[in-house]
């Protein structure tokens, strides 16, 4: 049984899953997406990382349990390739969520439908995206590499949400959960 | 002695017959639970068609009514306030919302929100879009406008936080109680299952409850215990369900859905199952993980949080991604070798609910 802040997320310990991940990111890998990828490969996760390309995303996608896309770049070519198709989670730069223009905000609440969530360092990015009518389930996760796994565990485990909605409608898709290994 | 604390508890989503899902049983029990306090006097605020149960359970001048209306129009009426609800015009200690509204004015009472989860945020794709988009404004604004939440598990109140981070400092943990009519049942059995090994699924289909997975591991086990059954409890699903993935398995005769069942019959169901198996993805609470233990069954969940939380120390959690885990963790109860397996004592009770409820008000006021 896990304890503390991670129990708050999940009551698995994320080191018990293996998963495959793809980290993509603008023109250079932040500090956070390499934080993440150090410590998804200790937790013997498959760690893949690709720079912002459609094309790249759409091959690599295919083959990993989930999709974290780093900064706003990634975020936007990311969620419009893959529109929710893979567990996907956004980590966007410290103090850009949602912290931009009317054009962007606009964005941003209609590509929520195609993100598991994101993962904020604060609680103010949190309520920011919120009063923006943002509604991406966030996870301020501060610098837990830890808690940020535990985050991506759950996402794979709820499914791309464009396969959800369409259980839910009826309209096409499979169950929600993934297949067990 | 403390000052009695007059109390109005929402309870329109009551149905007629007192029973139902989760957040009906929580308003139900909480009602008994705080009518039976010295230092409280508990109205409640239901439809005509749950005048009668709530009218033997509190006496006819405690009930108030809201006429018979669609669901979206009750929730604005009572979200509303005092202009649309009359009753809010009295003077109330405590106006509680138990079901994801609170009004936006109630004179000078201490708004109470109870929150069970934040699924139609966490899990918009379960809801439907009416819900999906009308439901997030109003519950977020009652957040806002609650002076005091209860928050079903420490689990709920983090996702509270991160949708909600002002909501710090006016949120508690109030943990939930086992159905005292569910434990004092006499176990009636049922003959579906008489004299067979069973595993025991409690709850709806809807796809947030993950039957599915429950279905795919009973798949390999049924090759290793061909006489065992995965028995399914539970009221239909009110939106989606899975339960279609089960059909071949219903056929062949590995499931049996045994549909919505009383007290007794569910008394009997957990005793006598071999394990009880909680695949969720998403809890507020996890209301059977406390039943299952309390009337002694070994229980499996998966990593769900609140039911982590719930069920620490006695519940064994599960990789939803480990399918073999599942089958061989079904296998071994099958076969009693899953430990855990003595009735546990009931370490709550709904007066324990009540009185932590209360003094979160009182430690509000």
């Amino acid at each position: 049984m896990v304890q503390g802040d991670l129990s708050t997320v999940s009551a698995v310990d994320p080191a018990s899953v293996v998963l495959s991940v793809l980290h993509v990111h603008g023109r250079a890998e932040t500090t956070q997406a390499r934080r993440m990828a150090e410590a998804e490969r200790a937790l013997g996760w498959q760690v893949v990382a690709s720079r912002v390309s459609p094309t790249r995303i759409r091959q690599l996608a295919s083959d990993v349990d989930v999709v974290v896309l780093h900064g706003a770049r990634a975020g936007f070519v990311g969620r419009l390739v893959l529109r929710g198709s893979r567990a996907t989670v956004l980590v966007p730069r410290p103090g850009r969520w949602c912290a931009s223009a009317t054009g962007t905000a606009l964005w941003e609440r209609w590509a929520a439908r195609w993100a598991s969530g994101v993962l904020l360092a604060d609680p103010a990015a949190a309520a920011t995206g919120v009063r923006r009518g943002v509604w991406v389930p966030p996870f301020v996760v501060g610098d837990s590499t830890e808690l940020s796994a535990a985050v991506l565990t759950r996402a794979h485990a709820f499914g791309g949400p464009s396969a959800r909605l369409a259980e839910a409608t009826g309209t096409e898709g499979s169950s929600s959960a993934p297949p067990g290994r | 002695m403390r000052r009695t604390l007059r109390w109005l508890l929402l309870a329109t989503h009551v149905p007629a017959s007192g029973s139902g899902g989760g957040m009906v049983r929580y308003c139900v029990e909480l009602a008994r639970a705080l009518h039976d306090r010295p230092d409280v006097e508990l109205h409640v605020v239901c439809t005509p068609e749950a005048q009668a149960f709530f009218t033997d359970l509190l006496g006819r001048d405690r009930v108030h009514l809201l006429p018979a209306m669609p669901v979206v129009l009750r929730s604005l009426v009572e979200r509303g306030g005092p202009r649309l609800l009359p009753v809010l015009r009295q003077q109330w200690d405590v106006v509680q919302g138990a079901k994801h509204l609170v009004p936006r004015r109630a004179g000078t009472a201490i708004r109470l929100l109870t929150v069970h989860d934040m699924n139609p945020l966490d899990r918009p794709a379960d809801f439907s879009a009416l819900k999906r988009v009308g439901l997030r404004r109003p519950y977020l604004a009652s957040v806002a406008d609650a002076d005091v939440m209860v928050c079903v598990s420490a689990a709920t109140r983090a996702r509270l936080h991160a949708w909600a981070p002002d909501a710090d400092g006016r949120a508690a943990v109030v943990h939930l109680a086992a159905s005292p009519s569910l434990l004092a049942a006499h176990p009636v059995a049922v003959p579906e299952l008489e004299g067979r090994s069973y595993v025991l699924v409690v709850g709806d289909s809807s796809p947030r409850k993950n039957l599915a997975l429950a279905f795919r591991a009973w798949s390999g086990v049924a090759a290793r215990h061909p006489a065992a059954v995965l028995a399914v409890v539970g009221p239909p699903s009110w939106g989606p369900s899975q339960l279609g993935a089960a059909a071949p398995l219903v056929a062949s005769g590995q499931v049996e859905l045994l549909g919505y069942r009383s007290d007794g019959e569910l008394s009997w169901l957990y005793q006598h199952a071999a394990a009880l198996v909680c695949p969720s993805q998403l809890e507020g609470f996890g209301l059977p993980v406390v039943e299952g233990e309390a009337l002694g069954v070994p229980v499996l969940i998966s990593d769900d949080a609140a039911m982590g939380e719930v069920g620490a120390g006695a519940a064994v959690p599960l990789s939803p991604h480990a399918l073999d885990q599942w089958q061989d963790a079904l296998s071994a109860a099958l076969e009693g070798r899953l430990p855990g397996t003595s009735p546990a004592p009931v370490r709550r009770a709904w007066s324990d609910v009540a009185a932590e409820t209360v003094e979160a008000v009182r430690g509000a006021g």
